[in-house]
């Protein structure tokens, strides 16, 4: 699986950044500090992301804007890219907004553990051999 | 000449005693022994008394707290007194307050006569109260939502590296899984304390009780009814035959429909407004829809409505949606919008 982490919470990525390292399911993996920085890596890539966590609350581009700028110019590049939202925000309304778009799958309550990854790495090659 | 001036005397005589009894705000003559000696007729009807009860009455008796109007008529009484614009309350003959913003003139100083002008603000009074408290309580959900966010964030770290690091220690040191599981523990608790002391529900601290929602939707629905009239809508219920008991907050839950009802009135612009409302239920779940023929919401806003003052219409403060959201996310209950630009607007809660 080729899976991208959006986070702002350099921390977090550190630790998201073993965890794929370790995880069997991963096979290459990119772990970006910003949305804008995904979008670069992204123009540039050959390889099509199987999996994207993001964040919704980061600065300059948050997790929405990026899920918008990814449904006008990647979908097209990527079609079988999902994407989860990985945050730690109590709002429902963020859920509800998230789960409106139809390129992401889920709606995900930090932290995700490694279990948690290889379940959904599972779940998408499923998918696309099903598809 | 001298005939013409006393007709016009007489005709402008007239004219100022028309001004008092049609005048729309309460106009008392008093004196300084605390007589009455006219009142107009917004008097009467602001206060709820027959003229002749209101003229037998003591001016101090008209206020809410009789010393408050001892002190007015000791002030209004004083050489040279002007009461401009200040604020009192009255009560009406069955007990209801009413604010008053109070003009006060000697209009003769032989027999200390004066003129009171009173202007009933208790609706822009209410409406002023409403809006700060709609703004309070959203004010403070978003903070309390931002700062359990922003302590949330490193509590995940804390508790996804202590999750990684069990899996490199060595299982079977019993030291080693005794303080992993001791720091995970008070994590876990930590998580639990922000998220229950930040929740909308502590934040909004919400009374609940037991309640028939038919019963709170005709309550709403009498709480409108001034608006509904002057706008020539016509209000629709249809409630389910039996009474639907839910476990919640009154006073805010009220607060929350209010806000969907006057948001629905607002989104018809002209006549032939229908709003709709129906309780029932729906895929297992009590439910209330309240639905309108009004503007619509185009699609690209839709995601927009709970954004505090974000508003499609010109004149509002962009609260009431909000406001409605984070009450209803206090009660754990969910909200569907559906909106069809040109042909209206459903709001589904489910309870």
């Amino acid at each position: 699986m080729n899976v991208i982490f959006i986070d702002d919470d350099e921390d977090l990525n550190f630790l998201q950044e073993r965890m794929c390292s370790r995880c069997k399911a991963v096979n290459h993996y990119y772990i970006a500090s910003s949305a804008l920085q995904t979008l670069q890596y992204l123009s540039e890539t050959s390889v099509a992301p199987d999996i994207i966590f993001v964040d919704i609350n980061m600065p300059l581009m948050n997790g929405f804007q990026f899920i918008e700028e990814f449904e006008r110019n990647y979908l097209q590049k990527f079609p079988d890219t999902q994407l989860y939202v990985l945050s730690s925000s109590v709002r429902s309304d963020d859920q509800r907004r998230s789960l409106a778009y139809r390129s992401v799958k889920d709606f995900l309550i930090k932290p995700l553990t490694e279990d948690q990854l290889l379940g959904i790495c599972h779940q998408q090659v499923n998918s696309l051999e099903k598809g | 000449m001298h005939f013409t001036s006393t007709l016009k005397s007489i005709m402008n005589e007239s004219i100022y005693r028309l001004a008092f009894m049609r005048s729309h705000d309460i106009i008392l003559i008093a004196d300084c022994n605390h007589n009455i000696i006219d009142a107009n007729p917004a008097a009467c009807r602001t206060l709820g008394l027959a003229r002749e009860n209101l003229l037998a009455m003591h001016l101090s008796g008209v206020f809410s707290d009789p010393n408050v109007g001892n002190r007015f008529l000791k002030d209004v009484c004083k050489p040279n007194a002007m009461i401009n614009h200040m604020e009192y309350e009255f009560m009406t003959e069955s007990g209801l307050p009413v604010a008053v913003l109070v003009n006060a003139d000697k209009i003769d100083d032989e027999t200390d006569t004066f003129m009171l002008v009173a202007k009933d603000v208790t609706h822009y009074k209410k409406e002023k109260e409403d809006h700060f408290t709609k703004k309070e309580m959203v004010t403070l959900g978003k903070m309390a939502q931002n700062v359990a966010h922003d302590l949330k964030n490193p509590l995940n770290n804390i508790f996804l590296g202590l999750h990684q690091f069990r899996s490199v220690l060595p299982e079977d040191n019993e030291e080693v899984s005794f303080y992993i599981n001791f720091l995970e523990k008070n994590s876990r608790r930590l998580n639990d304390l922000i998220s229950h002391s930040l929740s909308l529900e502590a934040i909004l601290q919400l009374h609940k009780e037991q309640h028939d929602i038919n019963e709170l939707v005709n309550e709403a629905a009498k709480n409108v009814r001034e608006k509904i009239a002057m706008s020539n809508i016509i209000l629709n219920l249809d409630l389910a035959d039996r009474p639907i008991h839910i476990a919640l907050d009154k006073e805010k839950m009220l607060m929350a429909l209010d806000n969907l009802i006057v948001n629905a009135i607002e989104s018809i612009p002209e006549n032939d407004g229908i709003i709709y409302i129906k309780t029932g239920e729906k895929k297992g779940k009590p439910t209330l829809v309240i639905s309108d023929n009004g503007r619509g919401i185009p699609s690209t806003d839709l995601k927009n409505i709970y954004e505090p003052y974000f508003s499609t219409k010109s004149q509002q403060r962009g609260l009431g949606l909000t406001n409605t959201e984070q009450i209803l996310n206090a009660h754990e209950v969910e909200m569907e919008a559906k909106s069809e630009l040109g042909k209206g607007s459903t709001f589904t809660l489910y309870f």
